[in-house]
């Protein structure tokens, strides 16, 4: 930092228009190292140490333990399985939303003009509502002689007990989870493709491309950076898996639908500060490690 | 302003944090604790505030109401708290300084409380320990120490279907070995589920750990200072509970919630479940009085050894950040008296910790009272180890497995045994 | 079109229009359901939804559900919660982030790409990672259980900043430049130019905000011990998995008192909401 202000340092009306721009960044600045910056680092600080409950008052006052907590969480073969649940929870839920929201974001920008308005609100309206009240309404839906069984019952499928099969529990947050998220990536997409300009499929046309090519060959690839996007902010929360198990499963049955946000909010109720830390910083790496994946499958092809 | 910069600023943070905090936990001093100091015999003063859950929490200022009349100055303010989550409440409360004068605290939980360190160990001479029923009075009683004054208990007895057992002429289990045929029979006549129980749902382990007493299998050794599930008693114990499932009396998916059983009890479709003193309420809502005529009620078919039965119910304490200790000691000392607590009983159904209450009319005619009142005598409360709330989660989570039979009992209680040594018992 | 288009391909056309909408209507009607089977669920006495499930309409409606919600289960103290804390925190981050977010926009100044670097990393940073720390010191400055302990974490956010310093961005410089010649204060600038040009960005920095609060979980639910200080979701979650679990109607009906205020909100200013969400994703 040093060398910075050593280069610049001498313009004194740069050195007021820093001290006036500080001014006013200072009540964002309290708040944001207080409440936002601060916890980031205390999170990792306590998760190398035994903090239980009993030392919230004294927080400093605690013995430092090294990475026993990191070696806890992977010796149980509970946060194991909420490791793996999390992972799978992301890698099936966003390419399922990814690829319903763009074939509606595609059907409403195919050029119809009627109820085009209309169709983006209802289809948008889900991502406004709290996942609690989703969550409790999709529970009694799910249930074994619910309406979503009626429904298949009615196209002659048998559907599961949903929440109490172990196996089909999973998929049904997914599902859930997709048509609670899918409008927010459907109108990116949509301002995306808005912005891809249609003399390209004009002079595809032309050529003699079929729709589905032209589609391949032109809008996708423009598609790309707009995709990057969507996929980290759908994985970010995804990640954070939590609500929909805390109302609809308590994280069965035999914790299959438990994640990490759930395991580290157990950890916590049992007064374990520093295991459920090191849990969610075990999040942190995963949306690090993720965000970092995405970059390079999106960037390097472009 | 490059990547590095950043990160070298923040590792730079960490090291300063830990080198500026100077890390590190301070010894702390064991010992004998002491009984909180003595409280006077005046009336209370100043506002007491108290929290309660639940179905407690609403009837609470009810009760409270003929204290306030009694002691003009004091000024009684009951808050509401879910039973659902409340440990959590009450640890952050603890945690965080945020806490009332004085808390209904679960019997089993307790432990954990003290271990929070926020509860004031309960003065000398306030009330006599010997009035209460020993398995309340034994759960008040952690590392030497008295926290809590029981005020409620609650044990578990059967419920069946009395109409579906007389047309098959079956009468009430009183053994393990009676009660598949028992349970069959009410299946033959037409309940889907002879049984129900709870399979992996927070406090299935209420449910479960009778089993293993009714085998005769103690879960801790004599000084509380380690876990003892893997006996050969337990594994009984627990291979009974799976047998429930095998045999195919219970449904491997059991209730979750409160108030779920109850429904299909009315309609024929569970023959029977174990529950406590509440559960003629909540027949009463599902059903409706008529119902009632055809509800059995027999005490807990018995084991190899016993048949032991759970105790709950609900103690007071007092948080050591009280502001108004005094009043809170004075309010739990008159919640314990047996007039208050047959008051009390006539309000909530709740059944009295001290056992003269008992004597009383209202509760001395009741014939299913009576079959509490015998089952009281035997029944056992969770292990009083300040890390039994974790234990118990994984007992839940264990039962689950034998229930869907994914985990034999050994193997299931193998697991608890370890898992449960990892945690310890805290002392 | 004023290409000439052989009558083959124009039929397609048309099969291919009819197609969209019907794929586009099924869509609809498949998203909806849930809202429409909440909201008459809700109308229903609990026995009618036990009975069956798959039901859509009430045979006897009836508003007694949200009675009970207002009379036996404090609703409307949680539902003025849930108001209070999203409206502060709203305030706090129209005021607080369009002030940072001008500083990082039109200012260049010592230590502004390293501010600005912060909340980007700080954008991806989730909730539920930080939690614990969070807990620990709201509860050290005596706050938990309260509602400045309910408001303070989130009085300010990365978005917020992050979303005002891009809009800001876009504002011409030259107009800035005129007044500054003018020998305007920076306060100036941003009171007299800034503000009244962000009407757009304010709106919806304010929407997500509240939209943000009012669905906001996790930390309600650490941070308010009793019931007096819940949010609905909160109350919701808690009634839900306790001793209510069962109470269908009721429930069904806390549902509709939780989702129905902000879908109503969202009707009114959808484009706001639409535009905002889009351009989160958009640089």
């Amino acid at each position: 930092m040093t060398s910075i202000v050593a280069n610049r340092g001498g313009d004194p009306a740069r050195r007021r228009r820093t001290l006036v721009a500080w001014s006013f960044c200072l009540p964002f600045m309290v708040f944001f190292l207080a409440f936002g910056l601060w916890p980031v680092l205390a999170s990792l600080l306590m998760s190398f140490t035994d903090i239980r409950s009993r030392d919230l008052r004294t927080p400093v006052n605690v013995g430092f333990v090294g990475l026993e907590n990191y070696v806890t969480l992977f010796d149980d073969p509970t946060f194991v399985r909420a490791l793996l649940n999390t992972l799978y929870f992301v890698v099936v839920g966003i390419p399922v939303t990814m690829v319903i929201s763009l074939v509606i974001a595609v059907a409403l920008n195919s050029g119809i003009q009627r109820l085009k308005g209309f169709f983006r609100v209802g289809y948008f309206a889900p991502v406004v509502t709290s996942i609690i009240a989703v969550a409790v309404v999709w529970r009694y839906m799910y249930q074994g002689d619910g309406l979503i069984n009626g429904a298949l019952a009615f196209v002659g499928i048998h559907g599961p007990d949903w929440l109490n099969d172990p196996v089909w529990a999973m998929p049904a947050m997914i599902v859930m989870a997709v048509w609670r998220n899918f409008g927010i990536p459907m109108v990116i997409f949509l301002a995306g493709l808005q912005g891809v300009a249609p003399e390209l499929h004009e002079a595809a046309s032309v050529d003699g491309a079929s729709r589905w090519r032209s589609f391949r060959s032109i809008t996708l690839p423009l598609l790309r950076p707009t995709t990057l996007v969507v996929a980290v902010l759908l994985s970010i929360s995804y990640l954070q898996f939590f609500e929909e198990p805390f109302v609809m499963t308590g994280g069965g049955p035999l914790d299959s639908t438990i994640s990490i946000g759930y395991y580290a909010y157990e950890q916590f109720g049992f007064g374990l500060y520093g295991l459920a830390s090191a849990a969610s910083y075990v999040l942190v790496l995963v949306i690090a490690l993720l965000s970092f994946l995405q970059f390079r499958l999106f960037r390097t092809r472009s | 302003m490059s990547r590095k910069t950043v990160l070298a600023a923040i590792a730079g943070g960490v090291i300063t944090a830990f080198v500026l905090t100077g890390c590190g936990r301070a010894a702390t001093s064991g010992g004998a604790v002491e009984a909180g100091a003595p409280v006077d015999n005046g009336p209370a003063t100043g506002t007491v505030d108290v929290w309660a859950m639940g179905t407690e929490g609403e009837k609470l200022p009810e009760l409270v109401a003929k204290f306030e009349k009694e002691n003009p100055d004091a000024d009684v303010k009951v808050t509401a708290v879910p039973w659902q989550d409340y440990a959590k409440k009450i640890e952050t409360a603890v945690a965080s300084g945020s806490t009332p004068d004085a808390t209904l605290v679960g019997s089993s939980d307790l432990a954990s409380f003290v271990a929070g360190g926020g509860l004031e160990p309960v003065p000398a001479g306030l009330v006599d320990v010997d009035s209460f029923y020993p398995g309340a009075r034994s759960s008040t009683e952690i590392d030497g120490a008295t926290y809590a004054v029981p005020w409620y208990v609650e044990t578990r007895v059967l419920f069946y279907r009395k109409d579906l057992a007389q047309a098959a002429g079956a009468k009430a289990p009183t053994t393990w070995d009676e009660f598949t045929p028992f349970a069959k029979a009410l299946q033959a006549q037409g309940a889907k589920w002879g049984f129900s129980v709870a399979t992996g749902a927070p406090y299935t382990w209420q449910g479960v750990l009778p089993y293993l007493w009714q085998a005769g299998a103690e879960l801790t050794d004599a000084e509380r200072s380690k876990f003892t599930f893997d006996s050969k008693q337990g594994l009984e114990g627990l291979t009974r509970y799976q047998s429930l499932f095998t045999d195919g009396i219970a449904s491997p998916n059991g209730p979750v919630n409160l108030g779920e059983v109850e429904p299909k009890f009315v309609s024929g479709e569970v023959g029977s479940f174990i529950s406590g003193p509440w559960e003629i309420g909540l027949l009463n809502q599902a059903g409706g009085k008529k119902f009632l005529a055809n509800v059995g009620v027999a005490k807990i078919p018995a084991g190899p050894h016993a048949n032991t039965s759970y105790i709950g119910g609900g103690h007071f304490s007092v948080f050591k950040d009280a502001k108004n200790r005094d009043g809170a000691w004075k309010l739990i000392r008159w919640l314990s008296k047996p007039k208050t607590q047959t008051d009390w009983f006539t309000i909530s159904g709740d059944l009295p910790a001290a056992q003269s209450a008992w004597e009383s009319d209202v509760l001395s005619a009741d014939p299913n009272l009576a079959v509490f009142r015998e089952q009281l005598k035997n029944a056992q409360n969770a292990p009083a180890v300040t890390t039994w709330t974790q234990v118990g989660a994984l007992v839940d989570s264990e039962a689950e497995k034998v229930a869907k039979r994914v985990s034999t009992p050994q193997e299931a209680l193998a697991a608890i045994q370890a898992g449960a040594a990892k945690i310890g018992t805290g002392n | 079109m004023t290409t000439v288009i052989a009558p083959s391909a124009a039929r397609q056309r048309v099969a291919l229009r009819i197609g969209t909408y019907v794929l586009l209507v099924l869509g609809l009607v498949v998203t909806l359901a849930p809202f429409a089977w909440m909201m008459l669920g809700a109308l229903k006495p609990t026995g009618e939804i036990i009975a069956d499930p798959t039901a859509w309409l009430p045979k006897s409606p009836t508003l007694g559900n949200f009675a009970d919600l207002l009379s036996r289960q404090n609703f409307g103290l949680y539902f003025v919660n849930s108001i209070l804390v999203a409206g502060a925190c709203v305030v706090g981050n129209v005021l607080f982030c369009s002030m940072a977010g001008y500083a990082l926009a039109k200012i260049d100044f010592a230590g502004q790409r390293i501010l600005f670097s912060l909340v980007l990393v700080m954008l991806v940073v989730p909730g539920i990672a930080t939690f614990v720390p969070l807990f620990v010191q709201v509860s050290n400055l005596g706050l938990a259980n309260s509602y400045l302990g309910l408001i303070m974490p989130y009085l300010v956010t990365p978005l917020g900043v992050f979303l005002m310093r891009q809009f800001i961005g876009e504002i011409p410089d030259s107009l800035l430049e005129a007044a500054r010649l003018d020998g305007a204060s920076e306060v100036r600038i941003f009171l007299r130019i800034i503000l009244p040009l962000s009407g757009p960005a304010l709106a919806t920095l304010a929407i997500l905000t509240f939209l943000f609060q009012w669905n906001n979980f996790l930390w309600p639910l650490v941070i308010a011990q009793t019931d007096n200080m819940y949010t609905l979701p909160v109350a919701l979650a808690l009634f839900a998995v306790g001793a209510n679990g069962t109470n269908y109607g009721l429930l069904l009906a806390g549902s509709v008192a939780v989702v129905l205020p902000i879908v109503t909100v969202f009707l009114c200013l959808q484009r706001y909401f639409i535009q905002g969400i889009a351009s989160t994703g958009i640089k």
